[in-house]
Parts: C-alpha cells; sequence; structure tokens
C-alpha cells in the first residue's frame, strides 16, 4: 500500500474530439505504464465500437507510477470517463473518485457545451482543474484565445493552463508534474469506517461483479464482510486488487486507493454505479453523497427479424444486461411486429450502442422501432403513469394530462448563428433561458427543451444550420405537461402500432404529412397499391398510395446469364425477405426508424 | 433430347464499344484475332474427342463481340472451326452481324458454310439515338446492310430493336417500328433499355427512361409487331410463324448447351460452367491443352427446377405441366401450391390444363414471378 500523500487520482475530461484518449495515451507512452508494443491508441478504449466511433463508452482506470525530476515516486490512478452526455451520471460518479482533473481544451477550437458542462461538474465535485490546451501543433491553434475563454468563463487562473499537443508529446511531461504539485493527494483516514465508492461494475462470467471502487476512507481486504448501501446485501471480499495492464491482486487497498473488489456478487444490480461499500460491522453513518438510480430516458422496441429469434434477442439483451445496469427491458407485442422487448436506455447514443451489439456481437438481426423519450399520463381519475410506448398510452377519454421530459440545453455556438439557433430552439418548442458570451465571437445559450425534440433531430438541424459550429450539452430537468396527441398511421387500412408517435398537437398534421411522404418513399411498390395514411383517433390528417409495381422484368435471358440473372433474383428475394410482413405489404426495417428522417 | 445440344460461340471482338452493352469484348486486333482462333480451334477438338460422346449439335449461335467483325478469311476460318461439330442436317445457325461490319464478301462466307439465320444490331434507325447508344453506324447503313443480307440469300433474318431510351418518344419509337417492320423481317428482338453494371451508361449514371413511357413502348410494340404478323413469343422476343430462335427456345427450356470462346457458358447435366472471362487466360489455358474453365456449379434439383420455370415462364406459351411432370417427377402444382396461388390471386399467372403461363400484367412483372419459385435459402 502506497503512502496516501504519494497518491494522485485524477481523470480527463474534455469536449468530444478535443483529444482526450490520444493524451491519455501519451501519459500512459510517457510514464512507462504500457511497452511500446502493447501501446496501441487508445488503449483505454477497450471495445471495438469504441475504437471505431473515437469515443469513449466504458471506464477503465489505470495505475502507474510516475517518478519527478527530484526522483520523488507517485502513485498515480488515471480514470478515464465517457465522453458523451448519455453518460453524465458516469461521469460524476468518476469524478467523485477523483481530486483532479486534466481539462483538455482544443487549442483551435476552444471551450466547447462539453467543456462546460463537465467542467462544472468537477467543479461541483471540489476538484482541482488543470486546463489542458490541447493541439498546439495544429496552424489554426489559439491558446491566447482559449486562455481568455478559460479565464473569462471558468475563473481559472492565466497562467494555470498548460500548452500541449497530445499528438507530438509537446507539454506531457509538464502535465504529469501538475498533476504532482496541483492536485492534492487524498484526505481520508484509515482509522474511520470503511467508505468505497463504487465508480464502476462490470460481470465475469468466472468471478460475477467486478466493482471499481475508490476508498474513500477506512480499509478493504480479502475475507472482510462488506455491504452494499443501496441494495443493503451483505458480500465477503474475495479479492482486491488494482488496475495496471491487466488487474492486480493486492492484500489491502486503503484510503484514496483506486481498485477493484471481488465479492461473489452474483447481479450487477446490486452493486450499481454511485453505491457506497462499508463494513456491516463497522458502518459508515450515511453512504457517500451523490448516489442516483438511473433511469432509462429513451425507449424504443426491439424486435426479432425472425420470429423464432425471439428467445435468442432475449438472451442477448440479458447478457448485455450483465454489464449494463442502466439498460432496461421488458417483453412486449407488437400487432405489426410480433414479439419483442421494449428496451430503455440513457440516451441515444446508449440505444444505438446496444442496437450495434446486439447485431455485432451476438448476431442476432433486429428492428428497431423509432425511439421515444417516456411520458407521464394523469388519467382522469388521478392516476398518474409512466409511459414507455406510444401504443401504450390510454384511449384519449381517459387522459386528464400528458407530461412529458424536459432537459435544459447548453448551446456553444459563434455569434452569427445566434439568430439561427434561436430560431430553432423556438421551432423546437424550446423556452428560452440565457445566453451569455464566452469570448468576443461566441455565445453560451440555454434553453428548456422537450427531450422528445433532441431525440427527433434537434442536434442534426442544430448541426446543419450553424455549419457544424454548435456543440450541445443537456441534462434532465423535469417532466412538464404539454400539449400531446398520438399519432396512428395506417398502412393499407391497418393501423400498424409500431409506427405511433406522440406529437405536439399543433404540429400533428405537418409531421403527420411528413411521415406518410417519407413512408412512401421508404416501402418499396407492391402487387397492389398501399395506402399510406396518418391519423389522430379517427381523423385522418394525411394520406399517400404506394403505387403498385408495374414493371419489374429483365430484358435479356439467355443461356449465358442463367446463374447471373437467377442470382440477381434470389438477392431481390432476399431483400423481400428481410422485409417485415405486415398485413399484406412488406415494409422495410428503415420504414420503422422513418419517423427519425423525416426532413 | 431428340433436337440436338445447343451450339454458342462468343466472339470478343468490337471496333467499338456500345455505351449499354455488357458483353465480354475486346477492341479487335488481327493478331488477339489469329490467337483467339487459334486458342478457339483448340477447345472445340477438345470437347469433339472427349466431350461430345455422340450428341448432335441442334443450333448453333454465334454472338459477341461482334462475329462480322472479323475480316473475310478470319471468318472463314471460325466458320471452318465450327462446321467440325457433327450437326442435324436440320440445324438453325445464326449468326450475330453489325451494319457497320456487313460485307457482300463476309455475308458470302456465311451463307457457303451453311449459316441460315443472321441476326442484324440495327437497334434504332433514329441517327440521334443511334449515336446516343454509342452506336457507330447510320440508320441508312442499317437499312443498306439488311438488303445486303436479303441478297445474299438469308431467308431468316432478324433484327435487334432497343426502346426505353432516355430521349426515345413515343412517337420516334413508333416510327422506328415501322421501318423495322416495312423491313418485313422474319423475327424482331424488341429489348427495353437495361442499364448494366460496369458499362459506360452506369458509369455516367444515366437516369432510366421514366417507367410508364417505357411499358407505354412496350405496348405500342406489341401493338405494331403483332399486326405487323409478328407474335411475341418470348418478353422480348417476336416472330412470323415458323421463325422462332430454335437456339434461344432451347434456353428457354432449360436444355443442354456447349459455350466456346471467352465467357461462353455451357450447361449440360446438372451443371454449369464459365469460361475464363479474358481473352488472355482464357488462349493461355488452351495453349496448355487445357479447358479454360474458371467457375463451376452444381445445379441441384431444387434450383433446376426452379430455373427451368423461371426460362420457361419467359416464353408467351410458358411452361408445359406434361414436360414438367415428365423432367421433375411431379406436377408444378404439387410442387408449388402456394406460390401459385397467390400469383393466381394477384393476377400475375394463367393455369390451364395443360400450361403455366404469366399473364398479360405478368409479363411485365416476371421477376416478381420468377422470384417466387427460387428456393428460399440459395446455397
Amino acid at each position: 500500500m502506497t503512502d496516501t500523500n504519494d497518491i494522485r487520482n485524477f481523470c480527463i475530461i474534455a469536449h468530444i474530439d478535443h483529444g482526450k484518449s490520444t493524451l491519455a495515451d501519451r501519459i500512459l507512452e510517457h510514464t512507462g505504464a504500457f511497452s511500446n508494443r502493447e501501446m496501441q491508441d487508445q488503449v483505454l478504449d477497450q471495445m471495438d465500437l469504441e475504437r471505431e466511433r473515437g469515443i469513449t463508452i466504458k471506464l477503465m482506470p489505470v495505475q502507474f507510477t510516475y517518478s519527478g525530476p527530484d526522483g520523488k515516486k507517485y502513485c498515480y490512478n488515471l480514470i478515464d470517463t465517457p465522453g458523451h452526455v448519455d453518460f453524465s451520471y458516469e461521469v460524476s460518479r468518476s469524478l467523485a473518485a477523483c481530486e483532479g482533473a486534466l481539462l483538455v481544451v482544443d487549442a483551435s477550437q476552444g471551450i466547447e457545451a462539453q467543456t462546460l458542462a463537465n467542467a462544472y461538474l468537477a467543479l461541483e465535485h471540489d476538484l482541482t482543474l488543470i486546463p489542458v490546451i490541447n493541439k498546439m501543433d495544429l496552424p489554426a491553434a489559439n491558446p491566447d484565445l482559449v486562455k481568455k475563454e478559460l479565464v473569462d468563463v471558468l475563473g481559472l487562473g492565466p497562467d494555470s493552463a498548460i500548452l500541449c499537443s497530445a499528438k507530438t508529446g509537446e507539454g506531457v511531461p509538464e502535465i504529469l508534474e501538475a498533476i504532482a504539485l496541483r492536485i492534492s493527494p487524498p484526505k481520508g483516514k484509515k482509522t474511520d469506517p470503511l467508505a468505497a465508492l463504487i465508480f464502476d461494475s462490470k460481470f465475469d462470467l468466472y468471478r460475477g461483479v467486478i466493482a471499481y471502487i475508490r476508498v474513500m476512507q477506512g480499509s478493504i481486504e480479502a475475507g472482510q464482510k462488506i455491504k452494499c448501501w443501496a441494495s443493503d446485501k451483505e458480500y465477503e471480499v474475495d479479492e482486491v486488487g488494482v488496475f495496471g495492464r491487466n488487474m492486480v491482486p493486492v492484500s489491502e487497498l486503503g484510503p484514496g486507493d483506486v481498485g477493484y473488489l471481488v465479492a461473489g456478487i452474483k447481479d450487477i444490480h446490486d452493486a450499481r454505479v454511485g453505491d457506497t461499500i462499508t463494513d456491516p460491522d463497522h458502518s459508515v453513518s450515511k453512504p457517500l453523497p451523490g448516489y442516483r438510480h438511473l433511469r432509462p430516458m429513451v425507449f424504443c422496441g426491439l424486435y426479432p427479424q425472425e420470429t423464432n429469434d425471439y428467445h435468442q434477442l432475449r438472451e442477448s439483451l440479458e447478457k448485455l444486461q450483465l454489464n449494463d445496469a442502466a439498460l432496461a427491458f421488458e417483453p412486449e407485442t407488437s400487432a405489426a411486429l410480433g414479439f419483442g422487448f421494449r428496451c430503455g436506455f440513457l440516451g441515444l447514443l446508449h440505444m444505438e450502442i446496444v442496437q450495434e451489439r446486439l447485431e455485432r456481437e451476438f448476431g442476432v438481426h433486429i428492428i428497431a422501432t423509432a425511439p421515444n423519450v417516456g411520458y407521464e399520463v394523469t388519467k382522469t381519475g388521478g392516476e398518474v403513469l409512466v409511459m414507455d410506448s406510444p401504443a401504450k398510452l390510454p384511449p384519449p377519454t381517459e387522459i386528464e394530462s400528458l407530461a412529458e421530459p424536459f432537459v435544459r440545453a447548453t448551446i456553444v455556438v459563434p455569434d452569427d448563428y445566434i439568430g439561427a439557433v434561436m430560431e430553432l430552439a423556438q421551432e423546437k418548442r424550446g423556452q428560452y433561458h440565457n445566453m451569455e458570451y464566452l469570448d468576443v465571437s461566441r455565445v453560451l445559450i440555454t434553453y428548456d427543451l422537450p427531450l422528445s425534440e433532441i431525440v427527433f433531430d434537434f442536434f442534426d438541424l442544430l448541426k446543419s444550420r450553424t455549419r457544424g459550429y454548435a456543440s450541445l450539452d443537456y441534462e434532465y430537468l423535469a417532466h412538464r405537461p404539454g400539449n400531446l396527441v398520438k399519432l396512428d398511421i395506417l398502412i393499407n387500412g391497418e393501423p400498424v402500432d409500431a409506427l405511433s408517435i406522440i406529437v405536439h398537437r399543433e404540429r400533428a398534421q405537418q409531421q403527420g404529412r411528413r411521415l406518410v411522404e417519407k413512408l412512401r418513399s421508404l416501402i418499396p411498390r407492391q402487387l397492389f397499391n398501399v395506402p399510406i395514411q396518418a391519423a389522430i383517433g379517427n381523423q385522418i390528417i394525411a394520406r399517400e398510395t404506394v403505387q403498385a409495381l408495374r414493371k419489374d422484368v429483365l430484358a435479356k435471358c439467355y443461356g449465358g446469364d442463367v446463374t447471373r440473372k437467377r442470382k440477381l433474383l434470389e438477392r431481390q428475394k432476399e431483400g423481400k425477405k428481410r422485409m417485415k410482413q405486415v398485413g399484406n405489404v412488406e415494409i422495410p426495417q428503415e420504414a420503422f426508424m422513418a419517423v427519425l428522417k423525416v426532413d | 433430347m431428340v433436337t440436338g445440344i445447343g451450339l454458342y460461340v462468343h466472339v470478343p471482338f468490337c471496333w467499338s464499344k456500345c455505351y449499354y452493352c455488357d458483353f465480354f469484348s475486346e477492341p479487335y486486333s488481327t493478331k488477339a484475332v489469329q490467337q483467339y482462333l487459334q486458342a478457339l480451334e483448340r477447345e472445340a477438338r477438345l470437347y469433339i474427342t472427349s466431350w461430345l460422346d455422340g450428341r448432335e449439335v441442334g443450333s448453333i449461335y454465334i454472338g459477341g463481340g461482334t462475329p462480322t467483325a472479323l475480316a473475310v478469311e478470319e471468318l472463314e476460318r471460325l466458320c471452318g472451326i465450327i462446321a467440325i461439330f457433327p450437326r442435324r442436317a436440320d440445324a438453325e445457325w445464326s449468326v450475330e452481324a453489325n451494319p457497320d461490319t456487313l460485307t457482300r464478301e463476309k455475308l458470302s462466307i456465311l451463307h457457303q458454310f451453311g449459316v441460315n439465320r443472321l441476326s442484324l444490331g440495327v437497334q434504332s434507325f433514329d441517327d440521334n439515338l443511334l449515336q446516343f447508344l454509342g452506336r457507330t453506324h447510320s440508320g441508312a447503313k442499317a437499312k443498306a446492310a439488311w438488303q445486303q443480307g436479303r441478297q445474299a440469300g438469308f431467308d431468316n433474318m432478324s433484327l435487334d430493336l432497343i426502346y426505353g431510351i432516355p430521349g426515345q418518344s413515343k412517337n420516334l419509337w413508333q416510327e422506328t417500328l415501322s421501318e423495322a417492320v416495312a423491313l418485313t423481317p422474319n423475327h424482331i428482338s424488341a429489348y427495353g433499355l437495361t442499364i448494366e453494371e460496369g458499362t459506360l451508361f452506369a458509369l455516367r449514371q444515366l437516369s432510366p427512361c421514366p417507367e410508364e413511357l417505357e411499358i407505354a413502348q412496350y405496348y405500342v410494340a406489341q401493338d405494331i409487331l403483332t399486326k405487323a404478323g409478328l407474335l411475341q413469343y418470348e418478353i422480348s422476343n417476336f416472330a412470323r410463324q415458323g421463325f422462332v430462335c430454335r437456339h434461344n427456345i432451347l434456353y428457354w427450356q432449360n436444355e443442354s448447351y456447349l459455350g466456346l470462346g471467352p465467357a461462353a457458358v455451357s450447361y449440360l447435366q446438372k451443371e454449369r460452367w464459365t469460361n475464363a472471362r479474358d481473352l488472355t487466360r482464357y488462349i493461355q489455358c488452351l495453349e496448355r491443352g487445357w479447358l479454360p474453365i474458371e467457375e463451376r456449379e452444381r445445379v441441384t434439383a431444387e434450383l433446376e427446377q426452379a430455373e427451368t420455370v423461371m426460362l420457361a415462364l419467359r416464353l408467351k406459351r410458358g411452361l408445359s405441366r406434361w414436360r414438367f411432370r415428365t423432367r421433375f417427377g411431379q406436377d408444378i402444382v404439387e410442387a408449388y401450391p402456394t406460390v401459385i396461388k397467390r400469383l393466381s390471386k394477384y393476377g400475375l399467372i394463367e393455369i390451364d390444363e395443360r400450361r403455366l403461363r404469366l399473364s398479360p400484367r405478368g409479363l411485365l412483372l416476371a421477376n416478381q414471378v420468377a422470384m417466387s419459385f427460387l428456393p428460399d435459402d440459395p446455397s
């Protein structure tokens, strides 16, 4: 066990693409924590998906030794954080495990929405911020402007920022030394009752849940009894250890230590992120602050393409859930799509990741319905329901009021685009909250927006109307009542439940019209005319027709063509098979996402 | 089969490449043709000595490419090679010809060797459209070539036309048809333009002719040609009584054929094989005394059955239930009960005691029909 005074726990926070992962790589490389052979770009991002998307989803801590210029050795724990708004709770728990944070800002871009969100979050947790102005190798680097923003917006000292290029390694030694000098060592006492924060957990097939913990006070060792506060369950510790390249068992974790714990915990839901581990016999009197039971914000239906794959889909979701306490699902039956699951996610990225992993890692071909937010329905009798699917909405006569989730959206944009952003936010039913200048030319605009608009197309439109300059971050505020109605889609006269959406009444007409137009372009021509209608209750508000297929014939088919032409037809048939048969109509998978692609 | 096997010979040379054509061909050169003919002769002899096994050729089709791109002596040698195959006395022998490349001498050589059917690639009589298609001849030249063919003694002549060309109006197509009919051909192939992968049209991302117009042009062709005594017997083929192309009928009845030349396909007894789609490889193989085969496909019973239906339904008279029963041991209705029921319901096929055929509407939706007969899980 290292002397608490020599421990430095820190994380790196940044706006997406500002170079967080590259900087982490350089730091590890510089300290020799990883040999060159083991260095790969973004060593901390383990999942393929993370590498491909260049984003971090899951946290992976790492411990390494830093030797200062005077030869003094320090034990550094670097806790990587996810860089997406969906996972802001995980970020907050990682921050709670640290005393300091490197705030990485792109020298050519300056402060963006997530920079602010993350920096504020770190300041709330009393973390020491070390500003790092990255990408100094870029010709467009403007460190003076970025420094000024850091001073004006975040109140950071003008000389506190370190100039760096994670690409070339410039500034990395200074950063490492600043961590030792500026970030304070952990404070807890070993003699106090045990309190350890779970900042992540993983499920291992052989060992059960592996909880990633930060010991705040007291100590923990194998054989000891522990209790998880939120689940109130007791376990005996099998092993504790620290994170090197792999997990390295140690005899004991003391105050300030970052490590892992194995204790025969079978269910990841019993060792949730943010929970406190204590000693049942010498318990702390209250848990560590900040624990929140995560609730899904975005929902969609997931259905197997082939009915026979239902059980495989269930098993795959169960396996994903072993490692993902935030993923929720329950069986759901759709008249159009058959047996499937209604799944709840933290946000859109989380949803996409789950869908992609189902397809890639588990090989389940799924049909996903368009995502929706969770609504609060107050029934005429006063009963309040939380509703995760438009199809489940009670009939209009039973609804007293409908409330939808609102978020506070933080948008950073050059001031040329203030008008465009405000216009868009207004269109999307946003309520203006605040606006302030970050520097002479960039502003921070805050709006309260319905989450459904963000799920729908807000971010894409924001990007396109600001030529990609705007950055966005948001946090959940509250459910607010609104004038909302259910819009049903009928295909060939049959309502398709999986296509129902909830929309604001004033925009129902327009959205209904766009949706049927979009569906007309997505549904291939069949052997008969297929009417597509949008309806509110019994009232049809829009209609389009997919004209019957009239010509589908090969002009030539002679001896030399048979195989090729047959294969052509086989492919065409395969394509048809991948579609979902709803009534007599074959509907391609994209159609179920059509509501998102209406432009 | 009593009618004998089919023989296809691919002549992979053109003077210039048409923008819509995806058949394998190379620019004409004397040297390449020499090597090709030598290889072709070896290939022919390999099959005759080790494979033909007493079978006779019932129909020959020399296609391309442009067979008539060859010079007179080369053409003579080509015919000489083909003539070594034992063929039935009543065998049909077709040669594809291009108006540009045709001369009296070439015609007379073909006629002397016993070629009895000439298929002239006219495509259109409109010079603008011809140019658009990348054809290097004029409409007038096509008509002159036609007359030359007749004068050389060909009393079974066909011409190819294309409709659905962007920029081709219904009226223009009507005119083309009338001019074609005026030549009193025995046979006409009228193809809707297909933008095939890898062609110049595909590279240029040519937008196809509007569907409505193409359908209208298809009906116009049916109408004009029928009135002129050229009856539709296949999706794109029309003939006077007694002048259907027997070689092509053989394909549509899924019978056996041997293909010679690069990229040529052969089909016999549950197997289909394809020659190298490359002149050098084709030649090199044969120089070593090997057959230039680069792909073989086992045609399972299930596939053979599906292909038989797919091909036969291209014929206006459709599929003979008796033939199908004889070949596969069960009635087509037993083999595909639900498919036939569904397709009848949508009015795409018609069935009586003797035949299964596409309805007039089904002729334009032949892919949708053929697809239904293909096995669900292709191997």
